[in-house]
């Protein structure tokens, strides 16, 4: 079945990897997909330890913001910008795992919530570096000293995000498997253990605290690059939620889960606003009442299922 | 005399209006088995949880190995050579008997925080499976440790306190929640696989028989104080003992 996977997952791939020679129109979509992937996935990470977070919108901003403030004053090179993106989100997140790793179950569910408004608060208030309500724009020129224009703009940043997204889930993948990955399921089970193995809970939940909120910094860069421009809506409660949707609807706790989750969570939203207007959160609400039901892996679990049963009963997969 | 591995030194602690400890004296010498009798409520697992960190005592030293481990967390207590095995076996219970094992081997090894090392790296597997062999539980190695039988459980949260290559392993009531039938085997297991490593072992025990079997030295306790301790043939047929305990 592992084989199976990473045959679709390369599929899947290259499929991406060809959409600008054959469907141009879909690279920005897919860009802003792949984005939102990364910072459900860093919800995701956090889940293998039972942790909920109501708040990466937080980190999500935090990097879209340092792109809008740093690509201008270090010339506007995209990787470079991306890069600082990832790394203040990193910082930020350190900074806030700091205390917020001592905290279990409701309780860190809504600190993350807590410290995530406060930031959007400040988004609105602190006007002269924020741009207050109308944001700032995120203006790019180049690649690694390429200058580019605004089409090639879209495509060189179609390809860093699918690059960067593998990257990323090839490290998120290495660290799962690594003791202190496992780790995160292991104070979910039985916290008490761990300490009595001698490991620190805290320092397990610091690390995963960490990459997770960098991986959602990543996106949130990601994202500011391509839309060009940043709000403080990205650091409001409902965009924390909907990182957790994808990554319940894409299946929790799962790397490929994430982005599948990402992908079917911005293809409803944009169907519902095409053809269903006002109804988007209804149509959500099913789909995720259905998932929970009847998939509680989510679109992952359901296929390992499918998968599984053809495979069962002897069928060629 | 040599010097004992674990020394207690008017260890007292309350609970509100229950002396849990009172002023518990004790010295545990290097391989021996220490068994700790006594009626429920005597502070016997209270001992236990004073020695390994889970409390703090109000009054009182606790050292280990010469060295002062008052008031140290589980964690450090644990590094510093001390390991414990639960009443309720504190186990991953979704994870199979081999991760919980091999988890607990990469935890005292070095490169537990390196990314690319995996619970599947040679020197893990070669310890884990010495381990689950020594514990008797290679057989369920790839069951999962929350549906095996309540002895394999006690053995596994043994294996994984051993992994940790311990001084000093607690064990609290290794044999309650065991079949009568069961008991002998497990302890014959579990006294082996300690002696073999020169591990000293501080019991909690109810069973007599278990106590007389496999103890070097009692200690019995009542309301938070060891009242008696010496060697079994002494201790269990001290009437005063025997009208305090059975």
């Amino acid at each position: 079945m592992r084989g199976a996977r990473f045959a679709v997952g390369a599929a899947g791939v290259a499929t991406y990897a060809l959409v600008p020679a054959f469907a141009p129109s879909l690279t920005y979509q897919l860009t802003v997909i792949v984005a939102m992937g990364l910072a459900a996935l860093a919800v995701s990470v956090l889940l293998r330890a039972g942790l909920i977070s109501f708040g990466h919108a937080l980190f999500y901003a935090a990097g879209a913001y340092a792109v809008a403030y740093f690509a201008p004053r270090s010339g506007g090179d995209m990787l470079a910008a991306v890069m600082m993106g990832l790394a203040c989100s990193a910082a930020l997140a350190a900074l806030t795992a700091l205390f917020i790793v001592r905290y279990r179950g409701i309780f860190f569910a809504m600190l993350n919530l807590a410290l995530s408004m406060v930031a959007y608060t400040l988004l609105l208030k602190l006007y002269h570096l924020t741009g207050g309500s109308d944001g700032l724009g995120v203006t790019v020129a180049g690649f690694l000293g390429w200058g580019l224009g605004p089409a090639a703009q879209g495509e060189v940043l179609f390809y860093l995000a699918l690059v960067l997204a593998l990257a990323a889930a090839w490290g998120v993948h290495t660290y799962l498997r690594s003791p202190a990955g496992w780790a995160l399921s292991a104070v979910q089970d039985c916290e008490l253990r761990v300490e009595y193995l001698g490991i620190s809970a805290r320092r397990v939940l610091f690390v995963a605290y960490v990459v997770s909120g960098a991986l959602a910094g990543l996106g949130g860069a990601m994202a500011g690059v391509a839309v060009g421009h940043i709000a403080p809506d990205s650091a409001y409660w409902t965009t924390s939620a909907g990182f957790l949707v994808m990554a319940v609807l894409g299946g929790s706790g799962s790397i490929p889960g994430a982005f599948v989750g990402a992908a079917l969570y911005e293809v409803l939203s944009v169907s519902a606003a095409q053809y269903l207007s006002s109804t988007w959160e209804l149509l959500l609400g099913v789909i995720i009442f259905l998932i929970i039901r009847f998939a509680p892996g989510g679109l992952l679990g359901l296929y390992d299922r499918v998968w599984q049963g053809r495979t069962a009963r002897g069928g060629q997969p | 005399m040599t010097a004992p591995v674990l020394e207690a030194r008017g260890v007292a602690l309350r609970f509100g209006g229950v002396q849990a400890a009172d002023g518990v004296d004790v010295r545990i010498q290097p391989r021996e088995f220490f068994f700790i009798i006594g009626q429920n409520g005597a502070g016997k697992s209270t001992f236990l949880n004073l020695c390994s960190g889970y409390l703090k005592p109000q009054r009182g030293e606790i050292l280990f190995q010469g060295r002062p481990i008052t008031g140290l967390t589980p964690r450090a207590i644990t590094r510093a050579g001390i390991a414990r095995a639960f009443q309720h076996p504190q186990l991953f219970g979704q994870r199979s008997v081999g991760d919980n094992v091999r988890f607990a081997v990469a935890a005292h090894r070095r490169g537990f925080w390196r990314p690319w090392r995996t619970l599947r790296a040679p020197d893990i597997e070669t310890r884990a499976a010495a381990l689950l062999d020594t514990c008797a539980l290679t057989r369920v190695a790839e069951a999962p440790a929350g549906r095996i039988a309540e002895g394999e459980r006690k053995l596994l949260d043994v294996a994984m306190a051993l992994a940790l290559e311990p001084t000093l392993l607690l064990l609290d009531e290794p044999t309650s929640g065991v079949s009568h039938a069961d008991k002998d085997a497990l302890m014959t297991t579990l006294v082996q696989a300690l002696r073999a490593r020169s591990v000293t072992g501080v019991f909690v025990e109810h069973d007599m028989e278990v106590v007389g079997r496999f103890a070097d030295r009692i200690g019995v306790w009542a309301d938070g104080a060891m009242v008696a301790n010496g060697p079994p043939d002494e201790v269990l047929k001290d009437p005063s003992v025997r009208s305090l305990v059975l």
